[in-house]
């Protein structure tokens, strides 16, 4: 039960990190000229 | 830019499902798990298994990065349609803020950590934070900060993007307000606490911890006051970003300075290795959002000059001025012990004293400030109108002051002139509804409840905000009395012996000894409470019971006040120790003049906030509109 708890943190660390870097990556390849 | 929404909402759901695990392991007791077994204990009642959650500090940053990523999905699920530009920096910034206390929570501070043995029980739950303020101080105080990420990250995506005008800040203006309001009232929730549980007979010690969250509100309030300028008149852009960022950057800081002992205070948490992480972290977040403010400052130029020094524009700069200069004499003090250790190699710690007088006259500026500011009309003012409209508070505040003088006997200066400080703005600002109120009786022929009532409801920002400005007044009140009119006596007593305490304000009290008894104990305690009748100028006033707590498995002492509460005074009195088996025991009692108007103050406060964010009608059709209109005229963005 506890490894889960701490699975799941580390799952959404990753994702976070996965998140901020595909939202960024993805506005400045999609729209130019901002 | 899709799949790094579902992405952040798949954070929020990971983070809550350990949030859960958590609970669960809290709740039944699962004392293999590190962290429960330092939080809780078998005798422990649910609710405080419940809060332990954030009893210490693994838990708390678990719970923290969880509300970030709450509010992060909460932004995204409201704002996705209509904020395309700004949306996916906004996911970037607050994702970048998550993923750093989610890795802390993986790598330094981990909750789910299992001991090599099964204990039969736990240690249990500090005993100080056994108290519901206490419970609840802690989340309020963390909504607080956290929220002030949704407008830092609005704010720096609208800088990248170089949208400056005031869309973010229209945006993002309830969140800023939600935010202001769990700090303000986590502040007030911890100073009652300190109050009711600590037994020193104050409400603010101006410690290291208690002014880490007050430097962020003193940067904020004048973030939430200057935005109006740039809303109504394009002006102080640069301004409204600098304080946000700082906000942000103090939150950061402060909770750096708590968390990792490098300021000692009475309640630092913890100290541990997460003090140079946060350390990088704010460092690093800071940089950026300087190198951006600077690369984008062209761009946030005042679209306004102000046209006089006679007018709102300037008050709301003044308002700004003197909040920041409180936020900096707060935190040169607060880091004072840093910085002469660094120079001259000794930590000299300021007091309270440094404090006191050092905002004293920048408190009663804000006072002076909010009793004229809401009487001048942007632009331009006219010194005589002005003086027409602020003639009758001042002269009402004499009054007041007078009979206090002569009536009430209070002859400090400083006192009387907080006092007539307090009047003269609860009188502009009391005028200001009656005027509103009043026209609407005339014009529209409405009785004055009803007139009232409309008139709030048809502009819930200023007259919320008037309400949060009767609050403020109300809270100076309770802070002016105790601290100019507080008296303070310790007396050892045997078994039918009375002591007196009398302040020149108040009046006497006299307090009969009448011994020593043990309480009920709900649990782990050993509760020892002592008798003392009272009477009042010479009138019985029932008794008071101030008691010693003894938590058996933590081997602590705890001392709980008892007080007589009025709306004059709190006659506040600590069982400070006994001999004999209680045949004599040793007593501190306080008067506290007007203290209560201080609590009743923070509850005024709090209303005039929610009014000041509740959505008047005409806002919720606009936004139902804006919902409706946004996906259909434009191309969702992937």
């Amino acid at each position: 039960m506890p490894n889960i708890g701490y699975v799941a943190v580390v799952l959404a660390l990753v994702l976070s990190v996965y998140a901020a870097v595909v939202a960024v990556v993805g506005a400045q390849r999609r729209i130019p000229n901002w | 830019v899709n799949s790094a929404r579902n992405a952040a909402f798949g954070v929020t759901g990971f983070l809550t499902l350990s949030i859960v695990i958590l609970e669960y392991l809290l709740i039944t007791g699962h004392y293999q798990t590190q962290y429960v077994y330092e939080v809780s204990n078998r005798a422990a009642p649910l609710f405080y298994r419940v809060t332990a959650l954030w009893g210490g500090q693994d838990g708390s940053l678990l719970f923290w990065s969880w509300l970030m990523s709450l509010f992060t999905a909460m932004v995204l699920f409201k704002n996705w349609g209509s904020m395309r530009i700004l949306m996916p920096y906004v996911i970037g910034v607050n994702q970048v803020v998550v993923a750093f206390f989610a890795g802390l929570v993986v790598f330094v501070a981990n909750p789910f950590v299992q001991m090599e043995f099964f204990p039969p029980d736990g240690a249990g739950l500090n005993p100080l934070l056994r108290h519901w303020g206490m419970a609840i101080h802690p989340p309020v105080l963390y909504v607080g900060f956290v929220a002030f990420v949704i407008p830092y990250a609005f704010a720096i995506a609208a800088l990248i993007t170089k949208q400056t005008g005031d869309l973010w800040i229209r945006t993002t203006r309830r969140w800023s307000l939600t935010a202001w309001l769990f700090l303000s009232l986590g502040i007030l929730l911890g100073g009652w606490w300190a109050y009711d549980v600590l037994g020193w007979g104050g409400y603010w010690g101006w410690d290291p911890v208690e002014n880490a969250s007050l430097i962020p509100w003193l940067v904020g309030t004048p973030f939430l006051h200057s935005v109006m300028m740039q809303e109504n008149r394009g002006m102080l852009k640069r301004w409204n970003m600098a304080l946000i960022i700082l906000t942000f950057a103090l939150i950061i800081e402060g909770t750096f300075l708590t968390r990792s002992g490098v300021i000692s205070s009475v309640h630092t948490f913890a100290q541990s290795a997460i003090g140079p992480l946060f350390l990088i972290f704010m460092v690093v977040m800071f940089s950026f959002s300087l190198y951006m403010f600077i690369s984008r400052w062209d761009i946030l130029k005042s679209e306004n000059e102000l046209d006089s020094l006679f007018s709102r524009e300037s008050f709301f700069l003044m308002n700004n001025l003197v909040f920041l200069g409180l936020a900096v004499v707060v935190w040169w003090g607060t880091h004072f012990p840093l910085f002469s250790e660094a120079i001259v190699g000794e930590r000299i710690v300021v007091g309270p004293p440094f404090f006191e007088q050092s905002t004293a006259p920048l408190w009663a500026a804000i006072l002076l400030l909010m009793g004229i500011a809401p009487l001048i009309p942007w632009r331009r003012a006219s010194v005589k109108k002005l003086w027409g409209s602020l003639m009758w508070p001042a002269i009402f505040g004499l009054v007041v002051v007078a009979l206090l003088y002569f009536v009430f006997n209070i002859q400090i200066i400083g006192a009387l002139f907080g006092f007539w400080l307090c009047a003269f703005t609860l009188a502009v600002t009391i005028l200001e509804y009656w005027r509103g109120a009043n026209a609407r009786h005339r014009s529209r022929d409405e009785s004055y409840p009803v007139a009232l009532w409309r008139l709030i409801g048809r502009n819930h920002r200023r007259y919320g905000g008037y309400l949060i400005h009767i609050g403020v007044v109300l809270v100076a009140i309770g802070v002016v009395g105790s601290r100019a009119y507080q008296v303070e006596t310790q007396r050892n007593l045997a078994i039918g012996e009375s002591m007196t305490i009398s302040s020149p304000v108040i009046g006497s009290y006299e307090l009969t000894y009448q011994g020593l008894r043990d309480g009920q104990s709900p649990d782990d305690r050993i509760i020892t409470e002592a008798v003392l009748a009272v009477s009042h100028n010479g009138r019985p006033a029932g008794t008071l019971i101030p008691n010693r707590e003894y938590f058996v498995v933590q081997q602590q002492p705890m001392t709980i006040p008892d007080k007589r509460s009025t709306l004059a005074d709190d006659l506040y009195v600590i069982l400070a120790g006994w001999e004999g088996g209680g045949e004599t025991a040793t007593f501190k009692a306080y008067i506290n003049p007007l203290v209560n108007w201080l609590w009743i103050g923070g509850v005024v406060f709090i209303l005039g906030t929610i009014v000041a964010a509740w959505p008047t009608e005409q806002e919720q059709r606009q936004q139902a509109t804006d919902k409706v209109a946004v996906p259909a005229s434009t191309a969702p963005i992937s």
